[in-house]
């Protein structure tokens, strides 16, 4: 296979006060060298738990059945500290929130050059030039000075792009975004938006990138993986995911947009912990048969790269 | 129905030598009855500074209210209290919007009480807080649940059930579906459209969300550094904006510039 | 989010402590912790006398018990009125700011900046080595930790949505205090007075077992840790059981506290979507 990162029926569930939560359930996903695959879905659907899991971030409470196979390499079985060689080495993750992710005693320049040194080992001074050349590299507009600040002092997008440019230090081959513009205006979205597109051709990694924002997704991905409940449910090419939506889900979701007229969808997600006979979206979808209540639907694939989980296209 | 006039808020810092930081500069505006002005901006620009303003949860420094024509810009006391009623305020987050120890029953109850709509404990408060219910559709038993017990849809429904039960004149709502999924703000934003017809109230819509705005409002305000940018009927501004602060909000919003992979015209950091 | 081993911690932890306590306040009903009975003095720990018996001939385990009772009882009152000062100025504090907020926060840190123990000392001198300067000392510096827990919480409060909210919807300011801020804060400040508690029965025990605090022949823990000291070499059972006693006690108050900070902690309690 020439995927760098290939999922096999992955699932983390939860133990949680009330029952097992099953956040994510039997996800497949290949992506090729070079791919950014976006992983879009709403609230609770699993799709940042999707993201931790690959790099083990979940918390202690999640156990992960399934395999997740990078660069040849299961990292199921590998031990925390051979987790520790690829987490920013070799996969990079960049989280929905600079804040918590920067240290808030140390100037910016100083993180980032700790990662370069750690990554590269080379010189305090080298490490500095280098960080210099990154910060440019993503259009900061005075890198030196940027350097001397600490995190307090940076906006929620420039922290944003300290976090890409700590994350294209080591190079990674592949790196994993959790809604890297969440909360962003649009001024400034764009700003990051313009980081993550010269990280990935710094660095010629595949990603995946994870977001609620359909828009965005289509900006910067390949492919966009579409998840309800815990599983994928629609995967295609970018733009055909919106000119051929095929999912009643997708369809759905598509029409609430504003710009599309805010049409509904009926009823509520439904709860990880109990979930449905059948289909998982059968009791909010209009096509729903008898069939749909009983069977739980596989991927198809209608044409050779959009699949769909959804029996009418069987 | 409502108007300002050269709202200013100014906050001062500093004790000897003071600066002065202008979160709002004169800003003007009239709304009518079952209209919508929408103001956007960026964060920070000063909009929802002009809420707190709206709806007297901040003092203005300078600038003038009015309400039906009445000035309301220096009331107190009771007259202030009917003016909180009348007009009314939709926030952000709808996780911290409601007590957390406090059962929506309660919540809903805490605002019919305050104006003795009706009855305290009788069957025409539970009639009413039924109905209320129905109206955003939400169930009966939702009534007895914890804001954390919800989602932040539902929350967002109970507020809007605690602000209709008061039948305010003017609705000011700020990013109230910013937090939601799209499914979810389509519902919310359905609702309190659907709402605005029944009732007629006033609504000054605040987001920075073009589509939102461009879905809800009839004119809308462009707001930048406090001050207003640009101003006119929703389609006069969204299709030829005069100002270059509008184009360039609309270009980024719209990911305009980003179908050429590589440099991206934005507005440069500090 | 808390998982279920934690829980089942708590809920033990709970039941013994509340076990423990009734033994601590019911046992003097059925115990032979005063009874002297020089012929059967210093006797190891056997079935009649699972503690042992001290140079009195007195039950080290009943004794035990009753010392424990006083400095729980001690340490509840003292507690209970720094708890009231405390969420008291705390609350006005922050509510009001201002003048009043520089004030109460200058006071608080001049408190700070005595060593505790050398105020505790000059407090016994000025009104004498008893239980009542000691609760004075203890109270001197307990509320502190309520006023600032208080503050904190108050302030953050005060600037929350649905307080706003409510003040929208024409509630006032009486209303607003009562009903939305007070309730808040007991939340986050009833841990605190049960682990207060632990730190106040172990800071008695210790100034006890300095000779400041409680005075013999009255039943203490820390004074009968003291008096066990003298005899670590010969009777060991008269130093080491109280302590354990003390120990069980204290881990449990905290066992306790974490519990009720479970229960209470709203956000803990539901909220998966956060997952």
């Amino acid at each position: 296979m020439d995927s760098i990162l290939t999922l096999k029926n992955v699932s983390t569930t939860f133990n949680s006060r009330d029952g097992y939560v099953k956040a994510v359930s039997g996800v497949d996903l290949d992506i090729a060298p070079g791919e950014i695959v976006g992983l879009v879905g709403e609230t609770g659907c699993g799709k940042s738990v999707l993201g931790q899991t690959i790099l083990r971030l979940t918390p202690s409470t999640a156990t992960t059945e399934g395999s997740i196979i990078f660069n040849g390499e299961e990292l199921t079985g590998l031990t925390e500290e051979q987790l520790q060689e690829i987490r920013g080495r070799r996969i990079a993750y960049i989280n929905q929130n600079p804040s918590e992710s920067l240290d808030p005693v140390m100037n910016v320049g100083n993180q980032i050059m700790e990662s370069i040194i750690l990554y590269e080992n080379i010189s305090k001074k080298d490490a500095y030039e280098k960080a210099k050349d990154i910060l440019k590299s993503l259009s900061f507009e005075d890198p030196e000075t940027i350097m001397t600040k600490y995190p307090v002092e940076l906006s929620g997008g420039m922290k944003q792009r300290i976090m890409v440019a700590m994350a294209m230090c080591g190079r990674p081959p592949f790196m994993i975004a959790d809604e890297p513009t969440k909360g962003l205006d649009a001024l400034i979205r764009g700003q990051v938006i313009d980081s993550l597109r010269r990280f990935i051709d710094y660095a010629h990694c595949a990603g995946l990138i994870i977001t609620h924002d359909l828009k965005f997704a289509r900006v910067i991905c390949d492919r966009i993986a579409l998840m309800y409940a815990g599983e994928i449910v629609e995967i295609a090419p970018k733009d055909e995911l919106f000119t051929k939506p095929l999912h009643p889900y997708l369809d759905g979701l598509i029409a609430s947009m504003p710009q599309n007229g805010m049409k509904v969808i009926e009823g509520m997600p439904c709860s990880l912990i109990e979930l449905p006979s059948g289909c998982r979206f059968h009791e909010r979808c209009r096509y729903c048969t008898e069939q749909c209540e009983q069977i739980h639907p596989g991927m198809v694939k209608p044409s050779p790269d959009h699949e769909v989980r959804c029996i009418r296209y069987d | 129905m409502i108007r300002v006039e050269g709202l200013t808020k100014v906050y001062t810092s500093g004790l000897i030598k003071k600066t002065y930081n202008k979160a709002v500069d004169s800003i003007s505006f009239e709304v009518e009855s079952g209209r919508t002005l929408g103001l956007i901006g960026e964060s920070g620009c000063g909009k929802s500074t002009v809420a707190l303003m709206l709806t007297k949860l901040l003092e203005p420094t300078s600038g003038k209210i009015f309400l039906d024509g009445k000035d309301v810009s220096r009331i107190r006391g009771s007259e202030l209290k009917q003016y909180h009623r009348d007009v009314q305020i939709i926030f952000q987050n709808p996780e911290n919007a409601l007590d957390p120890r406090m059962k929506i029953k309660n919540s809903i109850l805490e605002a019919i009480r305050n104006y003795h709509i009706v009855p305290k404990g009788s069957a025409s408060e539970r009639d009413l807080l039924n109905e209320l219910m129905m109206m955003v559709g939400l169930q009966q038993e939702h009534l007895d649940r914890y804001p954390w017990e919800l989602s932040g849809g539902q929350i967002q429904r109970a507020i809007i059930a605690r602000v209709i039960a008061l039948n305010p004149k003017v609705l000011v709502t700020d990013e109230p579906t910013s937090m939601l999924d799209v499914s979810v703000q389509a519902q919310i934003l359905t609702l309190l459209k659907e709402l605005q017809k029944e009732h007629g109230f006033a609504m000054l819509f605040i987001s920075h969300d073009l589509d939102v705005v461009r879905a809800m409002a009839d004119d809308i305000i462009v707001m930048n550094h406090g001050q207003e940018v640009e101003r006119g009927s929703v389609d006069s501004v969204f299709l030829s904006p005069q100002k270059e602060y509008t184009k360039n909000l609309i270009k980024a919003f719209y990911y305009e510039n980003e179908d050429n992979s590589g440099g991206i015209e934005v507005a440069t950091d500090k | 989010m808390k998982n279920k081993n934690d829980r089942k911690l708590y809920i033990g932890g709970t039941i013994l402590f509340v076990l423990l306590l009734l033994v601590a306040f019911s046992g003097p009903l059925f115990s032979k912790g005063d009874i002297i009975n020089t012929d059967n003095a210093t006797q190891p720990p056997s079935l009649q006398h699972l503690f042992g018996t001290d140079p009195l001939g007195r039950d080290v385990l009943s004794r035990s018990f009753i010392g424990m009772r006083l400095s729980l009882l001690l340490g509840f009152i003292a507690q209970l009125i720094c708890f009231v000062i405390g969420v008291i100025v705390g609350s006005i504090s922050a509510y009001f700011g201002g003048i009043l907020d520089k004030a109460f926060v200058f006071l608080q840190n001049v408190i700070l900046s005595f060593p505790s123990m050398v105020l505790i000392f000059c407090i016994s001198m000025l009104l004498g080595t008893g239980v009542f300067s000691m609760m004075v000392a203890l109270c001197i510096f307990g509320w502190l930790s309520y006023a600032r827990l208080t503050r904190s919480q108050v302030r953050a409060l005060k600037d929350a949505a649905f307080i706003k909210g409510a003040k929208a919807v024409g509630s006032s300011t009486f209303a607003i205090i009562f009903r939305h801020i007070v309730p808040n804060v007991i939340r986050t400040v009833v841990p605190m007075f049960t682990l207060m508690i632990g730190h106040a029965v172990l800071g008695i025990a210790g100034l006890s077992f300095l000779g400041f605090g409680v005075q013999p022949p009255n039943a203490e823990i820390g004074l009968m840790i003291r008096d066990g000291m003298t005899y670590i070499r010969t009777f060991p059972w008269l130093f080491v059981f109280p302590g354990l006693v003390l120990a069980v006690y204290s881990v449990l108050l905290n066992v306790v506290s974490d519990a009720l900070q479970d229960r209470l902690d709203i956000h803990d309690s539901a909220n998966i979507s956060s997952i």
